[in-house]
């Protein structure tokens, strides 16, 4: 995979830092209408138009990273009243997160089939007679598809010996595998919330940068600058590595501790008791007759579910995910705490709108960018232990497969080991909703990850999810080892 | 003979902006040049509102792109092969 950054990531990500360090430093208010000249000034942009659209987009970038929607501000609100705003509001948990920045959306072309200048106009017209619609006429010397007839099948293309028709699917539409994206009147790419399940693949798979999700980071800093009651940071078993190759898990509790968290608890303690929950549950609902359940740990997944086969939503496991199970479990017996999760997850956020446990939640990409906000160098500090909160199965939960394993492992001694359908990708959870809507699923298991190769794989991580697993693989290693080695 | 020293920012901000690419080319132009090409991964080189950093041969080189560090690495590769 590539480890190229876009431009486009890397603006984003400055504008995260400077608007986090302008939090911690009170001057947030005072100095937030100079942020887009900053970065402006501090990038080679190409501009798409003018500086005059640049910097209009990343005013409306900054209002994501501020949390508030484009319906909650008026159309030409400065920066400066939007950061009050977001100051003073307690309401910044949404259940849609998603949004599409119109201004920056760069409409791309909606036409399925294009006929490009490789067109020869041959004597063989082969895409003319390959149309079951007769859409295809030439026209000046050139086939031309007529779009009231084109049903979009691609024979065209597939039998144009020259390539010269090619398919153009908008990158956004594209990576949504639920067709929550469609252009509206005018060609601008639209989310419908009804459809969305809020997984963001659409957020990075967009060139221009032009879809983002709302930010809890003003609303984090605020907390952790104050002193009347203790946050903890719930950080997501797939954490490992992410924040670069000189930084360990000791080194990020550390750090996290040096910008106000009072403790930092591995998540992967309570996806442990949400495999043993879901285990018992497995057990019981098959004792009930019932033919299969489904995993509940990954949001967008049960979005999927809830949105688009809410027929189905009896077989959705009942059992919290790690992220509400851990905070549950600390509220229970401190529920002074405020809980902020981090993780690599965007519907995450959404989750957490849901239950009144989690105070907010961040991404990796968000933490980091809050760390050098406040000129915090994870690489820089003195060697630490690792982390020991959890053991393997839990940390396990971060990729593909691991929720299975950590399930077949509590599942009582010598029970029948499950046949599991994984899910592993939104698309590949659409295709066995699908199955299991039809009744013609072959499995008593579903392990639904919204992110291909699970939560490594999320919109919200920092490194290439090869290396992640590799990191992960070993950090569960050594769960393993100081495990045997405890004799627990 | 002589050697290209570049020592790569792992530093947070250095992480967020891309240090990794940077660490990837290097390592890949390693496999060429073995010996002569050092590698090395540093905490911080004092320059985090620029990132990504690296230091060649001493130099120091900020916002870089993985094209504009390979071709600096390449430039001075080339010249110590005239030299000797």
């Amino acid at each position: 995979m590539n480890t190229t950054l876009s431009e486009v990531t890397k603006i984003k990500r400055q504008l995260y830092t400077t608007i986090a360090r302008l939090t911690w430093q009170d001057k947030l208010v005072e100095q937030i209408d100079d942020v887009p000249d900053e970065i402006l000034d501090n990038n080679e942009i190409s501009y798409r138009c003018c500086e005059h659209k640049e910097r209009a987009i990343l005013r409306e970038k900054a209002r994501l990273v501020l949390g508030l929607a484009a319906d909650q501000v008026s159309r030409h609100a400065s920066l400066q009243s939007m950061a009050q705003q977001a100051l003073a509001t307690s309401e910044f948990k949404r259940s849609c997160n998603v949004e599409m920045l119109s201004v920056a959306c760069d409409r791309c072309p909606i036409d399925r089939y294009v006929v490009t200048d490789a067109c020869r106009n041959c004597g063989a017209h082969y895409c003319k007679n390959a149309c079951p619609k007769n859409a295809i006429t030439i026209v000046n010397n050139r086939a031309y598809i007529d779009r009231n007839r084109c049903i979009e099948c691609g024979r065209c293309a597939n039998s144009c010996s020259y390539h010269a028709i090619v398919q153009i699917t908008r990158p956004c539409e594209q990576a949504c595998a639920v067709g929550a994206i469609r252009p509206d009147a005018d060609g601008i790419a639209e989310i419908d919330c009804n459809k969305c399940v809020g997984c963001g693949a659409c957020i990075n798979a967009c060139p221009f940068g032009s879809i983002g999700d709302y930010t809890h980071v003003i609303p984090a800093i605020e907390m952790l600058k104050q002193t009347d009651y203790p946050v903890y940071a719930l950080i997501a078993p797939a954490f490992v590595g992410q924040f670069g190759p000189k930084v360990n898990s000791g080194a990020i509790v550390t750090g996290l501790k040096q910008i106000g968290f009072q403790k930092v608890i591995e998540v992967a303690q309570g996806a442990e008791a949400v495999a043993a929950l879901e285990a018992t549950e497995y057990v019981e609902r098959k004792q009930d007759g019932a033919k299969v359940m489904t995993s509940s740990c990954c949001p967008a997944f049960v979005g999927l579910i809830t949105k688009h086969y809410p027929d189905q939503l009896g077989a959705v496991s009942h059992t919290p995910s790690p992220m509400v199970q851990l905070a549950t479990a600390i509220k229970a017996q401190q529920p002074e705490a405020r809980l902020v999760f981090i993780g690599p997850c965007v519907a995450k956020k959404a989750e957490a709108a849901t239950t009144p446990y989690l105070d907010a939640v961040l991404t990796f990409e968000e933490a980091a960018c809050m760390l050098v906000g406040k000129g915090v160098n994870l690489a820089s500090l003195a060697a630490q232990p690792e982390m020991a909160d959890a053991g393997p199965l839990g940390r396990g939960f971060a990729k593909s497969g691991g929720v299975t394993e950590a399930l077949v492992a509590y599942l009582p001694p010598g029970y029948p080991v499950p046949t599991v359908q994984q899910a592993d990708g939104l698309q590949a959870a659409v295709a066995a909703c699908d199955d299991l809507r039809a009744g013609r699923l072959d499995a008593d298991f579903i392990e639904g990850m919204a992110c291909a190769g699970g939560c490594i794989a999320g919109p919200g991580t920092l490194i290439n999810p090869k290396v992640a697993e590799r990191l992960l693989d070993r950090f569960c290693k050594e769960a393993d080892a100081m495990k045997k080695a405890t004799g627990n | 003979m002589q050697s290209v020293e570049v020592e790569i920012c792992a530093g947070t901000a250095c992480h967020l902006m891309g240090a990794q690419g940077l660490l990837d080319v290097t390592n890949t132009l390693k496999q060429t040049h073995g010996q002569r090409l050092q590698v090395k991964l540093t905490h911080c080189l004092g320059a985090c509102a620029h990132g990504p950093n690296a230091r060649i041969n001493g130099t120091l080189y900020s916002r870089l792109t993985e094209e504009k560090l390979l071709a600096l690495v390449n430039e001075l590769l080339a010249d110590n092969r005239g030299a000797r």
